[in-house]
């Protein structure tokens, strides 16, 4: 029936055309492992001829093309694959080894000396909420850093001490450009705040050392501050709160952003509901106005412009301490800053950052005499970054500033001297990040700077090396010279001094793996040429003063173990001597304590909507001169603890999105003390007489209501 | 055996290459769509990825393929998401991002690309909702929004913004209240909904219906 040859002619046919059109091509992908690539594309480019690599990573496919033709490899998380093949017919027999892209999860990162908050990389040890929802903090950017390791709790001050530093040795940056105050003034004893909102900043790195070469003019520490982008909508938020209130609207538009803000404050009514230890003519009141422009010139460029305007006065009764006799005390501070950044992409290996920043403030301070100061600066800082392919880098900038700095001391109406300063400080920078295979990279960079005021000129360099031990973990080193002016209140006595000086050393070991982070790290600080006068009123000043600060910071998170807590830790050991000021001899200075620990313990109740924090502070008692006493800074401060609790409640009101906050600091009300004041000079008796200095209250209690005034959508 | 010369001759008669091109295109993403639309988990989306990957290297002006691509990544994200593997699934909610963004320079005007890339942004959210909700909703009710601008037809675009209100805290002006109303809207434009070819979107009628469905069973 059938004509079977005819039919085993077809198919012999068939199948011939078949071998003669088609090529088999088959192999194996793996990683450099050797582990199979399961799911990887594999193809002929510019073709539908491919597959998808299977179990043991085998791939197995036909193509018609002939001639030189590209194979192309590629799968998530590996660089791509292309090999050019000569098909003709003869099955191909190809295994392919892909190579890892290095990305932000496995990539190895300088993380020596430097804490980072952000929402955008992944291997940060914060979010930037965490900031804003820090107990103790009442959302002040300082306040927050003081949980971490390497920072000393010193409640007086309100600022940041770094790893045995003064807080003059801790600068501020927003957008790579230096903020003169960042603190809002403030009189001794009283603990300052930070002018800027922690919801300015997508980003925060606070490095306690060792920090790049961009940076300069911080023998200690960095707080390099990024501000956000264009803001997300069009939004109106209002806040009510137990010292003050304030608005601001948000305006979006399709390239572009505005936010204009106010706030105003007052302590007063807070101050006379709960006893205080300071007897107030003026309590703490203020005013603060802000501009915020973003507009996105490009798709890759990027213009900000920031204005920030405020002024805050206080007046007291300030007990003295020869007689305890009151002495009324007046400040009044006037800031006002500006912040203006382009930032562009050029091509494909040259980037471009410029900025400009202004700041002027003045401060008036009036006892039985009047004592203003009056600070201007105009920066300029020019950036650009040239990339070659993914393993290196290049930072080159330039920077320069222009300070003006004045003081009138004016007693009964009579200026009695009115020293002025002005300094022209140029700096240049170059750094290099070279990937030197993808475990290990290196960060090589030198700064030189110039002040013209003392006429010196000095070169830093710093380098850091990270290299990853395992996927999660990694070590890093670091180290750096840095330099520093002196102080202006020093300058003014005498000019042609030197730059104080830092060396950094550290040692890290970090491991971060499922929301858990640990890290060690252990550092050295040497100082040089600190300044150092005789007594507070002499003008010797000199360079003469050197010291040393090491220790161990530990820090653990985790946000795994127990469902809908956060709690980290940080402990902080300190060993450090300075010969410095008027000291007659090395010794610990008043603001270090051997040992700081902070607990923070965060714990969500998704069913009330109710973020509740707490945070505990310990801090190892603190050295203090008594001047009546032959050893020098032989006395000691209590032990400091510290409670604080805060709840945030998000709940909706009106179809508006709002959140009602409260924090009580120091909730179990331990004693706390910050040490002594003594007199200046003694009395009749040669005894220095002394007052003690404490809190101004046990406690402070925040109560505070953030309405988002949401854009009517067309729900 | 006349037949099978027949079929044979016939087989060869259409193979004129420009003829052979055009329904090679055809017939390639019409069997790609139909995979897709059988597709159960993570490893059979991202095969279909990777079809969708050649069709749309082959095929430089077609916006469909890198459409179908991104839509692939974005189940293969999802399958991730389900098995708590949040790094692949950041992967893949990126690479979806990217090819979608790719869709949109060859058609710009296409709701059905901007509908799919708002449902992409909520992949973002899930990573960390208490730190990116504030950040990606926003993009996500534009990008929807700008869905139903482009046509108001298109089901997809009420499906995200009712999704993704869905899931908001009642608190942010969310829940499955807020969410009924786009929901249902959404159901609605489903029934009437007529793809123009085979090839084209008609994705989550499923999904709506089982959001609506929860509220039922909730209350």
């Amino acid at each position: 029936m059938y004509h079977k040859p005819f039919f085993l002619g077809l198919f012999i046919l068939f199948t011939l055309q078949l071998a003669s059109q088609n090529t088999l091509i088959v192999g194996k992908i793996s990683d450099k492992k050797g582990e199979p690539i399961i799911g990887a594309n594999v193809y002929i480019e510019g073709t539908y001829d491919g597959t998808t690599s299977e179990s043991d990573g085998l791939y197995q496919f036909n193509t018609e093309e002939k001639g030189e033709q590209t194979l192309a490899v590629s799968y998530i998380g590996y660089e791509d694959f292309s090999i050019t093949l000569n098909i003709s017919g003869e099955k191909v027999s190809l295994d392919i080894v892909l190579e890892e892209t290095i990305n932000e999860l496995n990539e190895v990162v300088i993380t020596a000396g430097a804490f980072e908050a952000s929402d955008e990389k992944k291997s940060v040890v914060l979010k930037p909420l965490d900031i804003v929802l820090t107990a103790g903090a009442t959302a002040d950017l300082a306040g927050a850093l003081n949980t971490l390791p390497g920072t000393q709790t010193v409640g007086e001050e309100g600022l940041l001490f770094v790893r045995g530093g003064a807080s003059y040795e801790t600068k501020t940056f927003i957008d790579g450009l230096l903020v003169l105050r960042p603190y809002a003034s403030s009189v001794p004893d009283m603990p300052a705040r930070n002018r800027f909102s922690p919801f300015l900043f997508k980003g925060t790195l606070f490095s306690t050392g060792g920090y790049s070469a961009e940076y300069g003019q911080a023998l200690s520490a960095a707080l390099v501050l990024q501000t956000q982008d264009l803001a997300p909508e069009t939004l109106t938020s209002i806040s009510l709160m137990s010292i003050g209130l304030g608005a601001s609207h948000t305006q979006r538009w399709e390239n572009s952003s505005l936010t204009i803000g106010g706030d105003y404050s007052n302590l007063s009514p807070y101050m006379s509901l709960i006893n205080q230890n300071v007897s107030w003519h003026l309590a703490p009141q203020g005013m603060n106005s802000q501009l915020v422009y973003r507009k996105k010139t490009s798709e890759t460029g990027m213009l900000k412009v920031m204005a920030n305007a405020s002024t805050n006065k206080l007046a007291l009764d300030y007990p003295r301490a020869e007689d305890l006799s009151l002495v009324r005390l007046d400040l009044h501070n006037q800031n006002l800053f500006l912040n203006a950044t382009y930032s562009e992409i050029l091509n494909d290996k040259w980037s471009l950052f410029t900025g400009l920043a202004y700041t002027e403030d003045t401060d008036k301070i009036a006892e039985k005499f009047q004592f203003d100061t009056r600070e201007r600066s105009a920066q300029l800082k020019l950036k650009w970054k040239y990339t070659s392919g993914d393993f290196v880098s290049f930072n080159m900038g330039l920077e320069y500033w222009n300070q003006h700095y004045k003081q009138d001391f004016i007693e009964a109406n009579e200026l009695l001297w009115a020293p002025s300063l002005q300094n022209n400080y140029g700096a240049a920078f170059f750094e290099a990040n070279i990937y030197l295979s993808k475990k290990l990279v290196s960060r090589a960079g030198l700064r030189t700077e110039y002040s013209s005021i003392i006429d010196r000129w000095n070169v830093a360099p710093r380098w850091s090396l990270a290299y990853k031990t395992g996927d999660y973990s990694q070590f890093s080193f670091a180290y750096g010279a840095f330099f520093q002016n002196p102080e202006n209140q020093q300058l003014i006595y005498r000019r042609d001094l030197n730059f104080e000086r830092a060396n950094h050393f550290m040692l890290n070991f970090q491991k971060i793996h499922n929301d858990r982070i640990f890290r060690i790290e252990a550092y050295e600080k040497n100082y040089d040429q600190l300044i150092t006068f005789p007594s507070l009123r002499s003008r010797n000043i000199d360079n003469n003063g050197d010291g040393y600060a090491r220790g161990i910071d530990l820090f653990y998170r985790d946000r795994k173990t127990f469902e809908n807590v956060d709690f980290w830790l940080s402990y902080s050991l300190l060993d450090t001597r300075r010969l410095f000021r008027d000291f007659p001899e090395s010794s610990t200075p008043n603001f270090a304590s051997k040992h700081n620990l902070s607990i923070v313990y965060k714990q969500w109740l998704p069913k009330i909507n109710t973020m509740l924090g707490w945070t505990y502070s310990y801090g190892s008692p603190r050295p203090y001169n008594d001047p009546n006493s032959s050893f020098f800074n032989a006395e000691r401060t209590p032990t400091y603890h510290d409670l604080s609790f805060n709840a945030s409640y998000l709940t909706n009101w009106f179809g508006n999105f709002t959140i009602v906050y409260v924090s009580v600091s120091n909730v179990f009300g331990f004693e706390q003390n910050f040490g002594r004041r003594f007199s200046t000079s003694p009395d009749a008796n040669g005894q220095f007489s002394s007052i003690a200095v404490d809190p101004q209250a046990r406690r402070f209690l925040f109560l505070g209501v953030f309405l988002s005034l949401g854009q009517e959508r067309d729900f | 055996m006349r037949t099978i010369i027949f079929l044979f001759s016939g087989l060869f008669l259409f193979s004129t290459p420009l003829q052979a091109q055009q329904s090679k295109y055809e017939k390639a993403m019409a069997s790609a769509v139909d995979n897709i639309r059988a597709a159960q988990d993570a490893e059979s989306f991202l095969a279909a990825a990777n079809v969708f990957e050649r069709i749309a290297k082959a095929e430089a002006e077609e916006w469909l393929p890198l459409y179908y691509q991104s839509y692939a990544h974005m189940m293969t994200a999802i399958h991730y998401f389900g098995q708590q593997k949040m790094n692949d699934c950041l992967a893949h909610v990126k690479k979806a991002e990217e090819k979608i963004e790719l869709a949109k320079k060859i058609a710009p005007k296409e709701s059905e690309i901007f509908a799919l890339h708002a449902f992409i942004l909520q992949g973002y959210i899930w990573e960390d909702p208490q730190s990116k909700g504030a950040q990606y909703t926003p993009m996500v009710m534009q990008a929807a929004e700008t869905a139903i601008a482009l046509n108001s037809e298109n089901p997809r675009g009420f499906y995200i913004k009712g999704q993704q209100l869905f899931h908001m805290p009642t608190f942010f002006g969310g829940g499955p209240e807020a969410a009924m109303p786009f929901l249902k809207k959404a159901l609605e434009k489903y029934e009437d909904f007529k793809p123009v070819s085979s090839l084209y979107p008609n994705w989550g009628k499923a999904n709506v219906e089982q959001l609506i469905g929860q509220v039922g069973n909730g209350n």
